[in-house]
């Protein structure tokens, strides 16, 4: 949501959306170290769940702000003049390049995101993190600014999304909620701490979003009841739930 | 310029309302090697995380080459030349026994560089086979040594070694007496926790014994050995 207004205001602001993606993702950076220096680094200690109603608390005061600095109206964010066309498939499917270019620089970010965490000094030193706290601060390393700059660059992350996000979807109130909560799902099907998992996931709940709602309303044709497509996802949840409740690449915590 | 390495002074320590240490002084000379012994529950563990400032709540004061660390993170504390091997050796199991020694390896802090993962792996020639398993594959004997090696990579001046040989064989024990003889050697100072009274005798300066949070004895291992009255008042053995 930040991500996607940061891109509409950072846009008209340098008329350009290349110059608005760089500065917005340093711009989400910087609250990202902000907001896990003031706040996130006091609930380490704590059960998980206070982090979470802690962020809980974050969205609400958030989306006031939105409401406050930009207003409740539906905003749009231009595609970039480069990107702006489509390609034909066939004489009647056109697919829009921008969204070719989401999906490059998703995977271009995705290879660069594993190749960080698995082949870099610092990826082992964050997953080393995960596993022992007290023991990686044994050896002499300074844990709380990784966990400072782990948040921050998951800040980054989620607004470079945002803004990728912003042309195709408008910028509208409450944007970020749909994704919360399909994210939640992502996360729980591919198992915590799981990139392997969570990029898997993230492919099947795509697919079996588009297709549940294509499906179910041409077997079913069910025209008074869409609703029911939106619960695909979630009956996928509860079933990967039921039969690995750590999810498709979980580890099991001892 | 003074030998002494590590200074504790007047050390207490709290788990909450349980007061664990009372007053603990010990200090170890560059290269010296300390043998740490008592029984279950007297504080030795909790002793040695105080030092590193990763246990409870403590007081006293703790010096390292002469300059006070007491307040510092426990990174900074280790930053200035601690290695630590836990209890219970504190491998990472999801990372690779290579990605284990890598992610430590740093120069010390006085410029050392003689632990090289080459250095390490000449030391330990079994894991030179292990490389690319998991931490949480290998046998009890190679975590240990991967996690002494791990330590070794962060070139140190004093190794900390809690329950040095604890769960292992007797042949795998003595590889790892061997090793901390290796490491001695190469000036590096050792504090040793262990139950075998014999083994750290031999390749310890001095043996102190632990009893409900306080020392009660600070002498030579060769003391211990001759007297059987010592060995059950202070060790229950």
């Amino acid at each position: 949501m930040l991500g996607a207004y940061l891109a509409f205001s950072l846009s008209e602001q340098f008329g350009s959306f290349w110059i608005a993606l760089p500065v917005g993702v340093t711009i989400a950076f910087s609250f990202g170290l902000l907001m896990e220096w003031i706040l996130i680094s006091r609930l380490y200690s704590r059960d998980h769940l206070y982090q979470v109603l802690l962020t809980y608390g974050l969205i609400l005061v958030l989306e006031e702000l939105r409401s406050l600095v930009w207003g409740d109206d539906v905003q749009t964010v231009r595609v970039p003049d480069i990107l702006d066309s489509s390609i034909m498939l066939t004489d009647t499917l056109s697919y829009p390049i921008y969204r070719i270019w989401i999906s490059v620089v998703c995977l271009a970010v995705a290879v660069g995101m594993y190749w960080m965490i698995q082949k870099t000094r610092i990826g082992m030193i964050v997953r080393a993190r995960s596993e022992d706290r007290d023991m990686v601060q044994a050896l002499g390393l300074n844990v709380r600014l990784v966990d400072r700059f782990v948040f921050a660059i998951g800040v980054a992350l989620a607004a470079f999304a945002g803004m990728l996000a912003a042309p195709v979807s408008s910028v509208f109130p409450g944007m970020g909620n749909q994704v919360l909560i399909i994210c939640f799902v992502v996360v729980v099907i591919g198992g915590i701490g799981s990139i392997k998992g969570a990029m898997l996931s993230a492919l099947m709940i795509g697919l079996v979003d588009s297709f549940g709602k294509v499906v179910t309303l041409e077997i079913l044709g069910l025209r008074v009841f869409p609703e029911l497509s939106g619960m695909v996802v979630y009956f996928l949840m509860a079933a990967v739930l039921l039969i690995r409740p750590m999810g498709l690449f979980g580890r099991t915590h001892h | 310029m003074s030998d002494i390495l590590l200074s504790v002074q007047n050390l207490h320590a709290y788990y909450g309302k349980n007061h664990v240490l009372h007053g603990v002084d010990i200090s170890v000379n560059k290269g010296e090697t300390i043998g740490l012994m008592g029984r279950n529950g007297m504080g030795k563990s909790t002793l040695l995380k105080s030092i590193m400032g990763l246990g409870p709540l403590r007081t006293g004061t703790i010096s390292f080459l002469g300059s006070k660390v007491t307040d510092l993170p426990p990174h900074e504390i280790m930053r200035n030349g601690i290695a630590y091997v836990p209890e219970g050796r504190g491998i990472f199991s999801t990372l690779s026994t290579l990605e284990n020694l890598l992610m430590s390896s740093r120069i010390g802090c006085r410029g050392r560089h003689d632990w090289t993962l080459d250095g390490v792996l000449e030391i330990f020639p079994s894991l030179v086979n292990r490389l690319s398993h998991g931490g949480g594959q290998l046998s009890g004997g190679e975590q240990q040594m991967l996690s002494i090696g791990r330590a070794l990579m962060t070139n140190p001046d004093l190794l900390i070694l809690d329950e040095a040989t604890e769960g292992l064989a007797p042949r795998v024990a003595s590889d790892i007496w061997k090793t901390i003889d290796i490491v001695r050697d190469a000036g590096v100072a050792v504090i040793v926790v262990d139950k075998n009274l014999s083994a750290l005798s031999a390749i310890t300066n001095k043996i102190v014994i632990l009893v409900k949070g306080e020392l009660v004895f600070n002498g030579l291992g060769e003391k211990l050995i001759n007297s059987r009255d010592l060995q059950l008042k202070l060790l229950g053995i």
